[in-house]
């Protein structure tokens, strides 16, 4: 699993028909400090993450543990929306103090 | 006005809240309304490019799948409709909802030289 940040959403109209309805996010991964780090991915999404919002991603076959995603083809997907992260009793985000 | 409507109607109030929050997280869409029809049934309104669209339709009904006795009860788009339909039925951009037109229209760029 992994930290990253959602960036923005993607569109796609042709594609694998298994894909249908899937929402897809494009997640900009995030370090141990806070600071966004130059990798990006695409994701897709099971629990309702918006733009700006920090969330938990899992990726490789992981992704496919889901119950119905087993046969989709994915590789990433956004597993959870993060609360608080705290990095060495430093709180490092709060998803409250984004709402602020 | 070029710009495509979709509509998703659900069961309940629950699902089609479910269903509107997951439309405007999935494309660049906005929200401009919803309907309440009786007996239950709730329709939500969504303006926007019409791939976006689709794909923001799409995204609510898989969405209301999550909600506990949700049901999708039908859904539609149009690609384009005719001006006159903006002066009867409530589809059009209020002005409540401008600043979230403004955020999702045109294509900024991002991060480029």
């Amino acid at each position: 699993m992994q930290i990253a940040r959602v960036c923005g959403t993607i569109v796609s109209t042709q594609k694998e028909p298994s894909l249908q309805g899937v929402k897809f996010l494009l997640l900009q991964f995030v370090d141990e400090q806070g600071n966004p780090l130059p990798e990006f991915e695409v994701a897709a999404d099971s629990v309702g993450a918006g733009v700006d919002e920090w969330v938990l991603v899992s990726r490789g076959s992981a992704a496919r543990q889901n119950p119905g995603w087993e046969k989709r083809p994915l590789d990433a997907l956004v597993i959870g929306i993060i609360d608080t992260v705290s990095f060495n009793n430093h709180l490092l985000y709060s998803k409250r103090e984004q709402d602020r | 006005m070029a710009i495509a409507v979709g509509m998703v109607e659900t069961l309940g109030f629950p699902a089609v809240v479910e269903a509107a929050d997951a439309m405007v997280k999935a494309a660049r869409v906005t929200l401009v309304g919803y309907e309440k029809i009786g007996s239950g049934r709730v329709t939500v309104i969504v303006r926007g490019d019409v791939s976006e669209v689709q794909a923001s339709v799409a995204a609510g009904i898989e969405n209301v799948k999550r909600v506990n006795g949700g049901q999708v009860l039908s859904t539609h788009i149009i690609a384009r409709p005719h001006e006159n339909l903006e002066y009867v039925l409530p589809i059009r951009y209020t002005e409540a909802v401008e600043a979230f037109r403004e955020s999702v229209s045109g294509i900024r760029p991002v991060n480029r030289p």
